[in-house]
């Protein structure tokens, strides 16, 4: 019996639906929330794509976790800097709706 | 996604099956090191950043209670 939790296209495909329901949410762009939302959801399949590598085809089993980790500190900052700049936009337009922050549109 | 169903894996011939906290650890002191001292620095400039970008136009608010 193969176990569904011990082969790698199960992540490989789990990571691949994590990326494009991130790049939808992305181009969707409803709120400012969202946005912020789907790219922690690209950078988290790319984090189970490290892991997935790492688990089954990787001599090494630190370096995938190691890589993980870094996304995750990265996707904090990030996520940091995201809510400081809605609450900026939030001063400046009183709104966080992202069609109504068109001022660099000309 | 075709091109992830269609390529052969080859899984690691020796594959150290250590997935301690120990073995994490010591790999993060050695060998990677730098990355961790940058990632520090990192996060530092980006709550540096956050609160430069929240406190903008906090001022000029013409809040009285400032």
């Amino acid at each position: 019996m193969i176990l569904i939790s011990d082969n790698i296209y199960t992540y490989l495909i789990l990571s691949v639906f994590l990326l494009i329901a991130g790049i939808y949410g992305l181009i969707q762009h409803k709120t400012f929330i969202g946005m912020l939302v789907s790219t922690e959801l690209i950078l988290n399949g790319a984090g189970i794509n490290f892991m997935a590598f790492n688990r089954f085809l990787v001599p090494d089993p630190a370096t995938g976790q190691v890589v993980t980790l870094f996304i995750m500190g990265i996707a904090a900052a990030e996520a940091a800097i995201v809510v400081s700049f809605i609450i900026a936009v939030f001063r400046k337009y009183h709104s966080i709706d992202p069609e109504d922050v068109i001022e660099l549109q000309g | 996604m075709i091109s992830l169903l269609k390529t052969e894996w080859i899984p690691a011939p020796a594959q150290v099956r250590d997935f301690s906290a120990k073995h994490l650890g010591e790999s993060f002191l050695y060998q990677y090191c730098l990355a961790f001292e940058l990632i520090s620095v990192i996060l530092l400039i980006a709550i540096v950043g956050a609160i430069i970008l929240a406190r903008e136009g906090r001022e000029n608010k013409g809040d009285p209670s400032e």
